[in-house]
């Protein structure tokens, strides 16, 4: 059944925290089950068809999902699955019981992303009148099948008294070999001779005793392996470590590119799902040590490290947004995500600029932005691109990635192209640019700030008074003193108002104490807290605001209490 | 007390099943809850069933099989996952299993699963507190039981003639990896892997001479079809006698019989000693690759990829492929590189007759401390004896 392939040939796709299948929906598909097998049989009138698709609809439905297997289990006069009984007790049900207990089954397997058209063969194989017609037995049909994600659990049947009896060893042996679908042809010639003489051996084997007076762990010997056992038995033998090094040194001595791009690509589905389930330490020690392979100092052939390089790039794709995306609602602490994700930028190559955009937009900004950029900026010094080239291209979403890599720089020709970005209409983008001029000083960035002072959004006037502040703009002065002179309650908050008046003072070397004094003690402005922001100001301009504060509180009674407040208040 | 039935037997397995569920679901939702209620009446039920006509009847769990009274019941392959993991929970908190006499009622149950899930999985309280525990609770028809071994037990899991369900391992185990070199390595692949790998752990803990005379090489049946087989039943037989318990010997099994899965299809009778050599060296990567298509990456499923990787490399470092971190083999690696060249050593190939059982181990011998560790070789050659009889009724 090769159509049960193409899309996930291995069942490994959106792995995640198993959780179970509802009882309710397994006993309705063990209902159909029944109910198809009584219309097959002719007993009850219906459309086959449709009750077998409706079996794989409802249940192949419910295993497309991180859960667990569904294991059912078949015992002489019910179903049960996850400690419930799925039914037994009517008359259709028990003849689909004792149709499946004549061969022997015990356990129905259905392993997750279990596709419709197997669903369809199981119907048709459990549903089967076996008492009827047993022909073909249950386990060599299923055997015949290429049933990817069904597995049958069936027992011994039907040979144990009749080799007690007159049949023939040879022919216990092929019927042995018919119930297991094991035919001659798919064997070599004689076996069944040979297999009958290994029969009469077993039967002829005395045993010593009951096994529990053997010696288990009779043996002492080399302490290596003694140790080595312990950890096997504490679970301590084998991490995620050494899953990564398996996958490098196997990538490393493959035979051929393909068989290592292939290695990669197949732990990259590892990788995502540890990412889904929240797990991203795990995640990030298997990405890091293949980036060590196509490291130019890995000393593997330049081909290989370019093809690898390519299967790594497909971890910058959907499935890793979809995965990220689950992963932190799992596990949202940014401080377990920073590396992992830093490391997961690396694989990428600037040509995947949207596709890493996307994975970072499903994260919060700050610490994991900052860590994808800082990802970005290796990646392209590896890809020799410039960063004012991705800054002059950058898109909308993808501009707060690119600036944030601009933040790292004090390349001045970065300056311009970053500025050009200050009318953006998101104010996130203009205070961006603000943001990733931190590192720079020039006056056109110190013209800008001062434009931004009186910018729509607060976290852009914020980020302005920041620059005025720590570069010591004295051009600001006196639009900072206007400000805080006209801000009205509705356009600025006492915080903003304090941040304007320490950067007038900031700004100023010290010299607008007076001016502030005089805010503080005259007409203090529009806003209700005006004054308090001046006397806080003041107070940042170090040992000379100390003398103004106390000049203030000894002339001014009324301003006592603020002035012990700005004092005790810090700041 | 009277011998056990098959029903009782098959209710205690079930018991087991259940009661497993419950205390699963009892983490999760409130007494009362409809999720609970259903599993609560089906325990009370089973621990009837359980008990029987008896006046009182001990049911235990240990390791991965149910006993009731004297007689070992083991459980289908479908349930001896939640019969191991429960009896985990029980041993946890001091406890071996129950005695039941009278008439239980959900009431009584539900105090019993609360009282054990109160308790602290390191080992509990001791046994006299857990039975003032299950006093002062008004527990009546349930008492504790400490926890115990399978000693004189009498073991019932065989189904009928013990040759039959040694074939029929042996035979589904050779179905298995023909269906993973001809199909690929499917998860339901996987599942039935792991079922033989059970049944072989199964095999040599009740009949370890059957088990040893299965992996005697035979000339009519294809050897590299049942290499691995072999590989794994004498793997289990070194891991056993090195004291690995059940679950970590059933890991190990499943590890033999997966080790080749990528292994290059190339014909045996072929006279090509380059193409047989270059599929050797390929089949580590292509084994690794095989086995990475397969989910989840667990410990169990790393173990199988470091033995897929390094089967070929030897105890002091030597082998193919050449790794970067030249650390030492993993355990599993070294008992099935040891185990699957024994077997190859007994096998009869075009160009030579195979070696006996002491031939094979003294040519062994020869390589201790060099391409295996002397250690392991040393517990082949106490099994000896063992492998001798085996040999000497083929």
């Amino acid at each position: 059944m090769d159509h049960t392939r193409p899309q996930d040939p291995h069942g490994t796709e959106r792995a995640g925290p198993a959780l179970p299948v509802e009882v309710e929906v397994v006993r309705g598909a063990m209902g159909r089950i029944a109910m198809l097998g009584a219309t097959l049989r002719g007993a009850t009138t219906g459309e086959s068809e449709s009750i077998a698709r409706s079996f794989a609809e409802n249940l192949g439905g419910a295993l497309q999902a991180e859960v667990g297997p569904v294991i059912i289990e078949v015992e002489r006069n019910s179903f049960s699955y996850a400690g419930a009984e799925l039914g037994g007790g009517d008359l259709v049900m028990g003849r689909l019981l004792e149709s499946l207990d004549s061969q022997g089954l015990r356990a129905i397997t259905l392993l997750p992303w279990v596709t419709q058209e197997e669903l369809v063969e199981l119907a048709a194989l459990l549903s089967r009148d076996w008492l009827e017609n047993p022909g073909q037995g249950l386990e060599s049909a299923a055997n015949q099948r290429d049933l990817w994600r069904v597995h049958l659990e069936i027992g011994v049947r039907g040979l144990v008294t009749e080799a007690d009896g007159e049949v023939r060893t040879v022919d216990l042996v092929r019927r042995l070999l018919d119930q297991l679908g094991l035919d001659e042809a798919a064997l070599e010639g004689g076996v069944a001779v040979e297999v009958g003489a290994m029969m009469a051996m077993l039967r002829r084997t005395e045993e010593q005793g009951p096994p529990e007076s053997r010696a288990r762990g009779g043996s002492t010997g080399s302490v290596a392996t003694i140790r080595q056992l312990r950890q096997l038995e504490v679970d301590r033998d084998v991490s995620e470590n050494d899953a990564s090094i398996i996958v490098y040194e196997a990538a490393r001595s493959a035979s051929t590119d393909e068989e290592a791009t292939e290695l990669v690509r197949l732990a990259l589905r590892h990788v995502q799902n540890h990412l889904a389930t929240g797990d991203v330490e795990a995640a990030a020690l298997l990405l890091r040590r293949w980036l060590l392979l196509v490291d130019p100092d890995s000393g593997l052939p330049i081909e290989r490290r370019i093809a690898v390089q390519a299967a790594l790039r497909d971890m910058v794709g959907e499935a890793t947004r979809d995965a990220v995306d689950r992963g932190w609602a799992a596990n949202p602490d940014d401080r377990l995500w920073r590396g992992p994700v830093f490391t997961l930028a690396r694989c990428a190559s600037l040509e995947d600029l949207p596709r890493i955009v996307a994975i970072g937009r499903t994260l919060p900004a700050g610490i994991l932005h900052q860590s994808i950029s800082d990802a970005l900026i290796l990646v392209a010094q590896r890809d020799e691109v410039s960063v004012r080239g991705l800054l002059l291209h950058a898109d909308q979403e993808q501009l707060p990635f690119v600036l944030r890599m601009v933040r790292r720089s004090t390349d001045a020709t970065l300056v311009e192209p970053a500025l050009a970005r200050i009318t953006n209409e998101d104010p996130a983008v203009r205070e961006a640019v603000l943001i990733s001029l931190r590192n720079q000083r020039s006056r056109r960035i110190g013209e800008v700030a001062r434009g931004c002072v009186n910018d729509t959004a607060r976290p852009v006037r914020m980020e302005a008074l920041r620059y005025i502040s720590v570069y010591r703009d004295a051009e600001a002065v006196p639009l900072l003193l206007t400000r805080l002179q006209a801000a009205t309650e509705r356009d600025a908050n006492f915080e903003e108002l304090r941040a304007v008046a320490i950067a007038a003072v900031l700004a100023s070397r010290g010299e607008a104490i007076v001016d502030l004094e005089a805010q503080a003690t005259g007409k203090a402005g529009r806003h209700p807290r005006a004054a308090e922001a001046a006397l806080a100001g003041i107070k940042a301009a170090g040992p000379a605001g100390k003398e103004a504060l106390d000049r203030i509180a000894r002339t001014h009674e009324a301003l006592r209490p603020l002035v012990r407040a700005v004092i005790g208040g810090g700041r | 007390m009277s011998a056990v039935t098959k029903t009782q037997a098959t209710a205690g397995l079930n018991l087991a099943g259940r009661l497993d569920h419950l205390f699963r679901t009892a983490r999760i939702y409130p007494d009362g809850h409809a999720a609970i209620s259903h599993t609560l009446r089906s325990v009370t039920d089973l621990l009837l069933a359980v008990r029987a006509d008896e006046p009182r009847i001990e049911w235990s769990i240990v390791q991965d099989r149910v006993v009731i009274g004297n007689r070992v019941v083991r459980p289908s392959p479908g349930i001896r996952d939640a019969v191991r993991e429960l009896g985990q929970l029980l041993v946890e908190r001091g406890l071996g299993g129950l005695a039941v006499s009278g008439t239980p009622n959900p009431d009584e149950v539900m105090t019993l699963v609360r009282l054990l899930l109160g308790i602290e999985g390191d080992g509990g309280p001791g046994f006299a507190a857990l039975e003032r525990e299950f006093a002062s609770a008004g527990i009546r028809t349930l008492e504790p039981l400490s926890p115990r071994t399978l000693m004189g037990t009498e073991d019932s899991g065989s189904e009928g003639d013990p040759a039959i369900a040694a074939l029929r391992v042996y035979l589904r185990g050779m179905r298995a990896v023909q269906a993973m070199r001809t199909r690929g390595l499917s998860p339901a692949a996987m599942v039935e892997v792991d079922r033989v790998a059970l049944g072989i752990v199964d095999l040599w803990a009740s009949y370890p001479r059957r088990a040893l005379t299965l992996a005697v090489p035979r000339q009519l049946l294809p050897y590299p079809l049942l290499h691995p087989v072999h590989t794994s039943i004498l793997s289990v037989a070194i891991g056993f006698t090195l004291g690995m318990d059940d679950l970590i010997l059933r890991q190990l099994a499943v590890a033999a019989l997966v080790a080749e899965v990528g292994r290059p299809s190339v014909d045996e009778d072929e006279d090509d000693e380059a193409a047989q050599h270059a599929a050797e060296r390929a089949t580590p990567t292509a084994s690794v690759r095989e086995l990475l298509a397969l989910s989840p990456l667990d410990s169990a499923q790393i173990r199988r990829l470091r033995v897929a990787l390094e089967q070929h490399r030897h105890f002091d470092g030597s082998g193919h492929p050449t790794l970067l971190r030249n650390r030492p083999s993993h355990l599993f690696t070294s008992i099935v590189a040891l185990a699957a060249e024994y077997d190859a050593l007994r096998a009869d190939r075009d160009w030579r007759d195979g070696e006996s059982v002491r031939g094979a181990l003294r040519t062994l011998q020869q390589s201790a401390g060099t391409r295996h560790d002397p250690l392991l070789i040393s517990i082949l050659q106490d099994l000896q004896g063992e492998l001798e009889v085996a040999d000497a009724g083929m």
